[in-house]
């Protein structure tokens, strides 16, 4: 595993292609070992084509960009603006109320945070908020988006950890919605101090929100439809993307009529990138996987976890704070392509839940895009809107203590997780 | 002739894309209605590396794979683009025997079968080294376009670090 290790780091800190460096750290192996043929390794990546579970990628990638072209987020985005901009804060809110209905739509967090920043933006700087806070809520509310299904990056923690991806998807609601509560009253209580208030913006009578409801109505229809077709496993996540990509195109051609050929082709080609970017490290993955299964290290680091700490809290909390720190450094796909076949069964030993496991250590990871010094959601939002990452940094302490609260509420209370998945699936 | 090329590859893309989409999406509506079709999704599983080849060649060339440049983004752009240079021509040949190893790889595949379909487990290793030598010649394309100019590189955007994601649109990430 040493070998291993010094190829990946070394290229990582060249800066070659994280999916290179994945390839070749993988490749490594097959060349140290006397019983592995090299063609093994080629066999590897093209298993990892083969998993069902992994088209719903591709799918749920797709659909997001054909939503951006269908009309889909702004009429969220008025539906939001309606519903909230009264309050305390009122454009903080439009973003955190946004990035939730977005996670019931989409499963990128940087895709949501990337559109937040161009569109409440320089909105937000408009009416008067500093810079460090409009970029801090805009960056730290996508966190919603990629907990609230469908999410991508639970999708492969499932496709990796042999957890069922359905059961993960359900046990995200309530998370996500913690998180857009909790964010919410920090914007609140900061915003009402520094008087960041719409003095225009009037509380909506039930009339104009349902109007704007009725408006949005295609976009806030699907979470419903995905939650429903999941629900008691009548299709799969799989399934359920290619009906997210046909539904977008649908309401953004027969509902909206706003799909032009132009914007069809815009979304194909983002799509088409996107997908190549990120299955590209999951294709070379399949190698540097089958290396950690092989060499037996889930076995000796669950040994060596399981030997020293028994309470599975503690456990949990160790884990979740050494991923912490290499999120800091290192991208949440390949976290969780590496680390889950190696946390998982460490989860399970110690007698946690791997879909309680899963929803923490995404929750986790992701975090690590909207902090410094590699965090890609954060350099999105900050270059987008000319924000300074001391001045992000500074302004976001708020809202990530409030992510931290909700990850010990959700740490402690594993119920307020499982409900719902163990309802739905029995 | 790059342009001829650009132009294939996103068709082709478009292509694959949509037929995966509705060999999956027919294959759901079939089986609901107590029709199951069996090939469809074998269909849409061999289709899927090529997919993932052809939009990473796409991504190449866009400089869209994330890389960490925390540390390399602090030396001066000539010295960038030797470093990236040296990781490029380390990767042809990581690319070059994957491709020899995919070719032997696939020879012995041929009487696998995929599934119940009838379809050659052939067509899905062969992608390997197909997808590598098409991302070998595009590491090439970008490298020949490095060194004619005075600021692009090989793999990264060559970007102020604050800029460096401002790109419309080319950020994606989970």
């Amino acid at each position: 595993m040493g070998m291993i290790s010094l190829v990946f780091v070394i290229l990582m800190v060249l800066g070659a292609p994280i999916a290179i460096a994945i390839g070749m750290a993988g490749f490594t192996f097959f060349l140290e070992s006397d019983v592995m043929p090299l063609s093994i390794a080629v066999q590897k990546i093209a298993t990892v084509s083969q998993s069902f579970p992994l088209l719903a990628v591709p799918f749920f990638i797709f659909a997001g960009h054909l939503m951006n072209e269908s009309g889909i987020s702004e009429r969220l985005f008025r539906f939001s603006h309606v519903a909230v901009s009264w309050m305390a804060g009122g454009l903080a809110q439009v973003s955190i109320i946004l990035s939730t209905l977005m996670g019931g739509v989409s499963g990128a967090a940087v895709a949501d945070a990337a559109m937040e920043a161009r569109v409440i933006g320089p909105q937000m700087l408009a009416q008067g908020y500093s810079k460090g806070f409009t970029a801090a809520v805009i960056a730290l509310s996508s966190l919603i988006t990629a907990t609230i299904p469908p999410a991508i990056g639970l999708i492969l923690y499932g496709y990796v950890g042999q957890v069922s991806i359905g059961r993960l998807f359900m046990a995200g609601i309530v998370p996500g919605l913690l998180m857009m509560t909790f964010l919410m009253i920090a914007a609140w209580a900061i915003s009402r101090r520094r008087g960041y208030r719409d003095p225009e913006a009037v509380k909506p009578t039930a009339r104009a929100l349902g109007r704007a409801a009725w408006d949005a109505k295609w976009a806030l229809l699907f979470p419903v439809l995905l939650i429903v077709s999941i629900r008691g496993g009548i299709f799969t996540p799989s399934e359920v993307g290619a009906f997210a990509v046909v539904y977008a195109i649908l309401v953004g051609t027969l509902g909206h009529r706003e799909m032009t050929f132009a914007r069809l082709k815009a979304a194909i080609g983002d799509a088409l990138s996107d997908i190549g970017m990120v299955m590209l490290i999951i294709l070379f993955s399949g190698m540097l996987g089958f290396a950690i299964i092989f060499l037996r290290v889930p076995q000796e680091v669950a040994d060596t976890l399981l030997t020293g700490l028994q309470n599975p809290i503690v456990i949990v909390t160790v884990v979740l704070a050494a991923l912490f720190v290499a999120g800091l450094f290192i991208e949440s796909t390949i976290l969780v392509l590496l680390l889950t076949p190696i946390l998982v069964p460490v989860a399970k030993a110690a007698g946690v839940d791997p879909v309680h496991f899963g929803i923490l250590m995404m929750t986790i990871v992701t975090l690590g895009s909207m902090t410094p010094p590699v965090g890609v959601a954060m350099y999105t939002v900050c270059s987008l809107l000319g924000v300074r990452v001391e001045d992000y940094v500074k302004e976001s302490l708020p809202f990530f203590l409030a992510i931290f609260l909700v990850v010990v509420v959700i740490l402690f209370f594993p119920g307020l997780v499982l409900f719902l998945p163990n309802w739905m699936f029995g | 002739m790059q342009k001829l090329y650009t132009r294939a590859e996103f068709i082709t893309g478009a292509l694959i894309l949509s037929a995966i989409t509705g060999l999956v999406f027919v294959a759901a509506v079939m089986r609901t209605f107590g029709h199951p079709l069996v090939w469809s999704v074998d269909l849409a599983q061999l289709l899927f590396i090529w997919l993932c080849f052809i939009g990473a060649c796409r991504a190449l060339r866009q400089r869209a794979h994330l890389g960490v440049d925390l540390v390399i983004r602090l030396l001066p752009y000539r010295a960038r683009r030797w470093v990236e240079t040296g990781i490029a021509i380390l990767t042809l040949a990581f690319l070059a025997v994957l491709a020899v190893e995919g070719v032997k790889l696939t020879l012995l595949n041929i009487e696998r079968q995929f599934g119940d379909s009838g379809l050659s487990y052939a067509w899905v290793t062969i992608a390997v080294p197909v997808g590598s030598l098409l991302f070998a010649g595009n590491i090439i394309a970008n490298l020949v376009d490095a060194w004619r100019s005075t600021d692009r590189l090989v793999f990264d955007r060559n970007l102020p670090p604050d800029a460096a994601m401002a790109v419309e649109g080319r950020t994606e990430t989970i």
